[in-house]
């Protein structure tokens, strides 16, 4: 896809990239230091992307020095290399340096005149790329992007994928219009609040018993555009637990029974799909919102593709291929995101082990479902298989006992996720936020068993989660999916 | 900075060859240049660069070298170079 200078152009930047630029850029010497981010472009309707990949610190007195023309430069042979480096990697290419101020910045005469003098050179090295410069102050970002052939645009913001999720503009938004139908909960995170939900895009993969209540409270927050995935209908076991659904979307007076066996096979495939009750539940709770429904599989391309310009992903799908698509979104396309899930566990002998609900989320650099060893390869392989071959393969176990599941469950974690979700977006956490991946227990016998914090680890070199995976690749990679 | 692009035709052995300068076709006199010619040449012909810009020559083995204004090298058709500007910050 083309470049377009009309779309809107916004930068992510990972956590630890993120971090570690600002205490670059802000040592506490009140001094101008500089740096350039290697970001990949991705295109979409919702605008361009640029997902920074790569981070090189100019070092003061070495690459970064006095100026010939403005008080600091550069250095050439600093340029040459990071333009060749992001060229090699079929980057785009950030001249990055800060400035005094707080929650607004711009470009100095002097920085605008650098870009027209060479940046021109430096967008024929790349081959046509994206070359730009971005001048930050601790709260504010202003960025100037050149674009291929002769259009140039201002960077909208940059967004920080961190806790809590942290957008940077030029100067700060003018306040937004009250809406009275969410005076109640915008007495807790205010009109900006309000208008931050409006403006986002959620996928969520999988509408069963977890993901239908994210819908319902993505919905109700007042969240203007949702992508709804789920391949399967509904069927009578489903009501105790799908928000929204009713009987007669299982189509009992077909599905009985009762019922010869040719037309319940009818009424199984007449039985309404799971994502257009949860449409139906989200127009419900809001009229305006924007739905996006697949009755489709997470795994395969077309499907995974609609959600590359979310701003967040819920999954709530339970199999590890659906696991390995949403991992390598997060990671590759910026997107933070958390997996939720209830289990039941159930001996041989019928009795129950283990009751709890999850909460795991997930961000850009921040630990990985891969990398903690949830995403298991021999059950992957197994999820590969047609069904054929998997009912020849897993003959000992009867699969038409399907694992037990409890909405009370469902709701334990769809809660604690959504609100982690709310209090990301809306700024309401400390900037000293400690995410954690959260079990709850509730029959465990000891008190302190009952809720459990886990550290995520991350591998170093993860294939997934790291800068020498698929961090910030974009469209520069497949999706782990089928054609 | 006196030089032309016909001086620097006098200067090379005569026969015309076309490098790369930031990826842009620039046709000159080869085989021996010197950098300001290169960079003369790649201006008179469009490439949007200035004189005092850093010229590099990109080597096959991935490694850069720096081209001096004064600096001779042999080029033929597979020679690429690097012409930038430092980034001025205020
Ligand atoms: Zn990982
Ligand atoms: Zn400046």
């Amino acid at each position: 896809m083309a470049s377009s200078p009309m779309s809107t152009w916004t930068l992510r930047l990972p956590a630890d990239l993120a971090r570690q630029l600002m205490t670059h850029l802000f040592p506490g010497d009140g001094d101008e230091h500089g740096a350039v981010i290697g970001a990949t472009v991705v295109q979409t309707d919702r605008g361009s992307r640029l997902l920074a990949r790569r981070l090189y610190l100019a070092r003061d007195g070495i690459d970064y020095v006095a100026g010939q023309r403005g008080y600091r430069m550069l250095t050439p042979t600093f340029v040459r290399d990071r333009v060749l480096q992001c060229r090699n990697e079929g980057l785009a290419y950030l001249a990055v340096h800060c400035h005094g101020g707080t929650t607004s910045v711009g470009f100095s005469p002097a920085d605008l005149a650098s870009h027209e003098r060479g940046y021109p050179a430096l967008r024929d090295i790349l081959g046509d790329g994206v070359v730009g410069g971005l001048v930050f102050t601790p709260q504010a970002v202003a960025g100037d992007l050149w674009l291929p052939g002769e259009g140039r645009v201002e960077l909208d913001h940059a967004l920080v994928a961190s806790w809590p999720l942290h957008a940077m503009r030029a100067a700060p938004l003018p306040a937004p219009t009250t809406d009275l139908t969410y005076d109640r909960q915008s007495r807790l995170f205010g009109d900006r609040g309000q208008a931050i939900l409006a403006g986002q895009k959620v996928g969520v993969i999988g509408v069963g018993g977890a993901g239908s209540l994210i819908v319902e409270y993505l919905a109700r927050l007042g969240v203007g555009h949702l992508v709804i995935i789920d391949p399967d209908r509904i069927d009578r076991t489903n009501l105790p637990r799908v928000v929204g659904s009713r009987l007669s979307d299982a189509r009992p007076w077909l599905t009985d029974p009762a019922r010869p066996e040719l037309l319940r096979a009818l009424g199984t495939r007449l039985a309404t799909p799971k994502v257009r009750v949860s449409r139906r539940v989200a127009r419900q709770a809001n009229p305006k919102i924007k739905i996006e429904t697949l009755q489709d599989d997470v795994t395969r391309d077309d499907v995974a593709l609609r959600l590359i310009d979310c701003d967040y992903l819920f999954l709530a799908a339970d199999s590890m291929q659906a696991r390995l698509v949403f991992n390598a979104l997060v990671h590759q396309y910026l997107i933070p995101g958390v997996q939720v899930g209830a289990k039941v566990q159930v001996s041989r002998d019928g009795s129950v082990t283990d009751i709890f609900s999850v909460v795991r989320p997930v961000a850009p650099g921040f630990g990985c479902l891969w990398c903690n060893q949830l995403v298991n390869p021999a059950k992957l392989q197994e999820e590969a298989l047609t069904a054929e071959q998997l009912r020849r393969q897993r003959y000992v176990q009867d699969e038409n006992v399907h694992a037990p599941s409890v909405i009370s469950l469902n709701a334990v974690a769809v809660a604690h996720a959504v609100d982690d979700y709310l209090l990301r977006v809306t700024g309401l956490l400390p900037v000293t936020y400690e995410p954690r991946w959260r079990e709850f227990h509730p029959a465990a016998p000891a008190p302190l068993d009952r809720v459990r914090s886990q550290i995520p680890r991350k591998e170093e070199d993860c294939s997934e989660c790291s800068d020498a995976g698929r961090l910030g690749l974009g469209t520069r990679r497949r999706l782990p999916t089928r054609s | 900075m006196t030089s032309t692009v016909e001086q620097a035709t006098q200067v090379g052995a005569g026969h015309q060859v076309t490098i790369t300068v930031n990826t842009k076709a620039v046709t000159v006199t080869g085989p021996r240049l010197t950098g300001l010619q290169i960079k003369e040449a790649a201006i008179a012909q469009g490439v949007q660069i200035e004189l005092d810009f850093l010229l590099s020559e990109e080597l096959p083995s991935g490694e850069t070298r720096i081209v001096g204004d004064a600096d001779e090298v042999t080029v033929n058709k597979h020679s690429k170079f690097t012409a930038v500007a430092g980034d001025d910050n205020s």
